[in-house]
């Protein structure tokens, strides 16, 4: 299935069992340290959650005009970063690309925990989260149903399904370690629980045809949720009619933004773990160069979106469209929308140069820039659009308060909380398909 | 399950895929029972000698996939038809918003199905673990072949292993023939 | 020598581009042309003329381009697969003059289609935008720029396999010698004309997704000068890619016997093609859907108008052609391209592409005709001329196109010889 990567050839199959296996050995103090401030950012989003339940939404900055704020762009953001993983473990597997077999795990890893973040956010911006069950078709008994035509409900049925799908596919794909886990680990609790969760497998013929099989016609299905989920996101903006939102390149404008956005997230988890867990000779700059070229393919397509946006606002004539646009880049939020433009359709084209490419320093800084665009997208197109509709005695400022940041301040905690505890409970890089992408030990050849 | 008192299991561990394919091709060729192979990554020569063709699982999941999206739309038309919600100028019954109900419900329900295809037909999770011819080097770097063959066959075995390339051979203490 | 047989082959391969049969069947297909358009023009339906001439040349533009759009893709990423169909994508360049003189003659005629020229007070950013003059320059400037950097790159990726000698050798025609003048270290000339190519290639692809939107925007869009949407000028390269792929199916199905194919593509390779012909089906109705579920919900006269008259109004004829055109290019290709049975067969294969690219072609006559075409009555008879001009103009054009581009293919090696990716494609045992 896999291409056969020739860089990976001077390893063994044991050595890279061992290289992997070792990255779940005791964690360091500064692990520790690090899991402790995440836990730490946890409880502060816990108790700005539970100060929000308690006082009731008024103590966010959302109001007449701006209903929508940082819970909203939160969510979309989180949403994003959980693309780029389907994309690399799915869209990546069925084009046969071979630097997508050393990081693809990690990356499966940041989409599930991701789309957990994510879908906080819709229960904390309902208010009434002790009610958030009526959003679920269920027989009521009182003939209620949700409404189907609302692509708030569809956001509910593709978040839900891309979270099953993305969870399933990881752990599916996580099996065949888990058992070379289990092999390794001495009696005990660990190796207990590592024995339930690798369902018994043997790596027997016929039980990688039939794991095989699935797994290609899971990267199949997992395929169109990379378009469709986002798409279905961005449509609960394009479906109004308000300035700014209501325009027909949503749906691959923000698709190629998610996958931007995820790829830099990546990145920005990948740099410091190939450090610290030594495993520089595993994920190599060639692996990270790949990703950037990637990721510079999606920065020229959200480049391309804001261009063309622009570009029709001004060709149609619509007072109102023309209006938000000057708005965005001249009024309160413009600080907001100029480093928006900086951050993901300049600062990016760096990557046209293979030196800038291939320095490490440089490509954490650049993802960590991509990051923080990214979310200032987010809140330019929510905030702004909402902020400066059609009539100008509607027209209002949304300012996040600190309850808000408490909360997103928790959300980055849990996301980092989670793929900390991950990456040193379960191998963060797929043993099996590391060595699938090793040429075979043939008889002969020094192993 | 195959009959049990008497006969021999054997298991070669092999360290390269070509030996290992050369000794499966012989134990074929011969007429040996090839109980089972154990690979740490899938092996597409061995897997056309011992289980040749396609795995069912896509049957399951176009299967599971057609009753998303049936279920999907049905769960959306109906729905409509039950709670009608007059909004925002739009029929009731709107086919074309409610494909993406569909289509994310045909999406869910396929990955669902291939799940459970692939468990079914895998015999996963599988309550025999570990079979009496499984190893712990067989997840690292390590193929194992299990041959099952009469007692008095057991030393045409071992040597057809070794010529074929076997690291190691062991013969199996099986106490009632039990198979994977 | 390394290679020996297979540049023996590739080489070989020019003498059985062309057969007996392609003089009669260009000239049968040029001849539908003619009559397409004489039917239209003389026959008092001027308007159906020029949308036979508008539907067939912004076909034929995209088409020209994207043969090279996908070179320089298959250069960026590297493809293992794409190799052995890289010289039949890169001669699409030949009917590069064919677009420019059929977008020239659409300028030249620009006074008598032109619908916006009928339009009192354009708003907005139009008023600039849409002006006789500024249109015409800009709109044969974007082609020709584009076509210049298409042709640059196709130069270097030609000139790299005439640094090699045995190249240089068989092929002494004018333009061999062209691509071949001036090389005396081969070495360093292939390293010189691949760090072009690293450079046109984005170059390329980015150009391309630019200009092509401005054309759409420019040639299509503007029929409707009231109407919009972000996304059409994606929609329409996409269509273009989605076109080009097929019509890379279709002609190295036509060539396979002739060229022996079966000795660079293996079944593995044309079940790719097949499998990335069914992705651009899906990105391609996205693109669709994403612009209709938009304009149907948000519900704004001021959009939905356009789709109105093109998909549903009873008063008009084109609601006949939705479902079809639907079909054409997306139920067909997505429902027969998921099982591995016609992935593997090369006639069904080459249905299908057929299917796609005509309709695609089905959707740019009803994007253009309701602009261009004055009904009276809501009867389908009424578009039977019309389309029947349309489909004898395109098949005119691929009339025109097989001469022009079965000469380059005899000019140049139909594999990329100096390619080091498809150089290991060949040696290794890709073939079952």
């Amino acid at each position: 299935m896999s291409t056969h990567h020739p860089q990976l050839g001077a390893l063994s199959y044991g050595q890279v069992d061992h290289d992997i296996l070792a990255t779940l050995g005791r964690p360091s103090r500064a692990y520790l340290a690090i899991l402790v401030f995440c836990f730490g950012l946890v409880c502060i989003g816990a108790v700005s959650y539970y100060h929000l339940l308690t006082k009731g939404m008024g103590v966010t900055g959302l109001n007449n005009p701006v209903g929508w704020g940082s819970f909203i762009t939160n969510f979309v953001f989180w949403v994003g970063i959980g693309h780029a993983g389907t994309l690399i473990s799915a869209i990546l597997f069925l084009l046969r690309v071979p630097w997508r077999t050393a990081i693809f795990r990690a990356a499966e890893a940041a989409t599930v925990f991701a789309v957990c973040t994510a879908g906080l956010y819709p229960l904390i911006h309902v208010g009434r989260v002790w009610v958030a069950y009526y959003m679920i078709p269920f027989p009521t008994g009182r003939e209620l149903w949700p409404n189907f035509r609302s692509p708030l409900v569809w956001d509910l049925i593709a978040i839900s399904t891309y979270l099953t799908v993305s969870a399933v596919f990881f752990y599916v794909g996580l099996i065949p370690d888990i058992a070379a886990a289990r092999d390794r680990a001495k009696p005990g609790p660990r190796q207990f629980i590592l024995k339930l969760l690798s369902l018994g497998w043997l790596g027997s013929i016929r039980q990688w045809k039939h794991y095989m099989g699935a797994y290609v016609l899971f990267a199949a299905l997992a395929t169109p949720l990379v378009i469709s989920v986002h798409s279905v996101v961005s449509w609960d903006f394009a479906m109004s009619v308000i300035p700014g939102w209501h325009t027909t390149i949503f749906a691959p404008y923000f698709v190629a933004g998610a996958i931007l956005s995820g790829l830099a997230m990546v990145m920005t988890i990948l740099i410091p773990l190939r450090r610290v867990f030594k495993v520089e000779h595993i994920i190599r700059p060639y692996h990270l160069e790949s990703m950037a070229k990637l990721l510079l393919v999606t920065s020229l397509i959200v480049g391309y979106a804001y261009f063309i946006e622009i570009f029709i606002a001004w060709y149609s004539g619509n007072p109102f469209e023309i209006a938000i646009f000057k708005y965005r880049a001249t009024g309160e939020y413009a600080a907001i929308f100029w480093l928006m433009v900086i951050c993901n359709a300049v600062v990016p084209l760096l990557f046209f140069k293979k030196s800038i490419r291939t320095n490490i320093l440089a490509l954490f800084i650049i993802s960590i820039v991509v990051n923080f665009g990214m979310w200032f997208e987010r809140y330019n197109i929510i905030v702004s659009s909402l902020a400066h509709d059609f009539f100008p005695t509607a027209w209002g400022i949304y300012e996040m308060t600190p309850v808000e940041w408490g909360i997103m301040l928790g959300a980055f905690g849990l996301f980092f909380l989670l793929f900390l505890t991950f990456v040193r409970i379960l191998p963060s890089i797929s043993i099996a398909e590391v060595k699938e992408s090793m040429p075979h030990p043939l008889r002969g050849r020094k192993r | 399950m195959s009959s049990a008192s008497r006969s021999s299991d054997l298991l070669g561990h092999f360290a390269h895929v070509d030996t290992l394919v050369e000794a499966i091709t012989a134990a074929q060729a011969n007429a040996y029972e090839v109980c089972d192979v154990y690979s740490p990554v899938p092996v597409e020569a061995a897997q056309a000698l011992i289980s040749p063709g396609r795995s069912p699982v896509r049957f399951v999941t176009f299967a599971g996939g057609l009753c998303g999206l049936v279920g999907g739309m049905g769960l959306a038309i109906i729905t409509s038809l039950i709670w009608n919600l007059v909004v925002a100028g739009k029929p009731i019954t709107a086919v074309v918003p409610f494909m993406v109900v569909g289509f994310e419900a045909t999406i869910l329900i396929g990955a669902i199905s291939t799940l459970l295809g692939m468990l079914i037909f895998a015999q996963l999770p599988y309550r025999r673990f570990p079979t009496p011819a499984y190893r712990a080097s067989f997840s690292r770097d390590r193929f194992g072949l299990w041959l099952r063959c009469a007692p008095e066959q057991v030393e045409a075995v071992q040597r057809l292993l070794e010529e074929a390339g076997a690291e190691k051979v062991e013969v199996l203490s099986i106490a009632q023939g039990g198979r994977s | 020598m390394k290679h020996a047989q297979l540049f023996a082959d590739v080489l070989a391969m020019r003498d059985k581009v062309h057969s007996p049969r392609d003089k009669s069947v260009s000239l049968a297909l040029g001849l539908c042309g003619a009559i397409g358009l004489l039917l239209a023009f003389a026959g008092g339906s001027p308007g159906a003329g020029w949308l036979a001439l508008l539907v067939a040349t912004t076909m034929t533009i995209g088409v020209a381009a994207v043969g090279v759009v996908f070179a320089a893709i298959f250069h960026i990423t590297a493809a293992r697969w794409g190799r052995p169909f890289q010289r039949f994508a890169e001669a699409g360049v030949a009917l590069m003059p064919l677009g420019l003189i059929c977008l020239l003659a659409l300028v030249l005629g620009g006074h008598a289609w032109l619908p916006w020229l009928q339009v009192d007070h354009l708003t907005g950013g139009k008023h600039a935008w849409l002006v006789r003059g500024f249109w015409d320059v800009r709109v044969l400037l974007t082609l020709v720029c584009t076509y210049a950097l298409s042709l640059t790159f196709v130069y270097y990726a030609w000139r790299r396999d005439f640094c090699l000698g045995e190249v240089r050798a068989a092929f002494t025609g004018r333009l061999g010698a062209w691509l071949g003048r001036g090389i005396t270290d081969a070495e360093r000339e292939m390293a010189r004309c691949t760090r072009r190519l690293d450079v046109l290639a984005p170059a390329v692809i980015i150009v391309y997704a630019l200009a092509f939107s401005f054309l759409a925007f420019d040639l299509i869009m503007a029929l409707e000068p009231d109407w919009y949407s972000t996304l059409f000028g994606a929609w329409y390269f996409i269509s273009h890619l989605f076109v080009g792929l097929a019509a890379i199916v279709l002609i190295t199905t036509v060539l396979w016997r002739r060229l022996s194919l079966e000795r660079f593509v293996s079944m593995p390779r044309q079940r790719d093609l097949a499998t990335l012909l069914f992705a651009f089906c899906l990105v391609h109705m996205d693109f669709f859907w994403s612009q209709f579920l938009t304009i149907w919900y948000a519900h704004l006269p001021e959009f939905t108008f356009y789709l109105i008259d093109r998909t549903l109004d009873p008063a008009l004829p084109y609601h006949h052609l939705t479902w079809p055109a639907l079909a054409a290019f997306f139920f067909i290709p997505f429902g027969t391209l998921l099982f591995r049975r016609v992935k593997s067969s090369r006639l069904l294969l080459s249905a299908v592409a057929i299917i796609a690219i005509s309709g695609v072609l089905l959707a740019r006559f009803i994007e253009a005709a309701p602009a261009l075409l004055t009904l009276d009555s809501p009867s389908v008879t009424g578009l039977f001329l019309p389309l029947a001009a349309t489909a004898l103009v395109a098949l005119g054009v691929i009339g025109v196109a097989i001469p022009l581009y079965q000469r380059l293919l005899t000019s140049i090696p139909l594999m990329p010889l100096s390619d080091e990716v498809f150089l290991a494609t060949q040696t290794h045992e890709e073939h079952p």
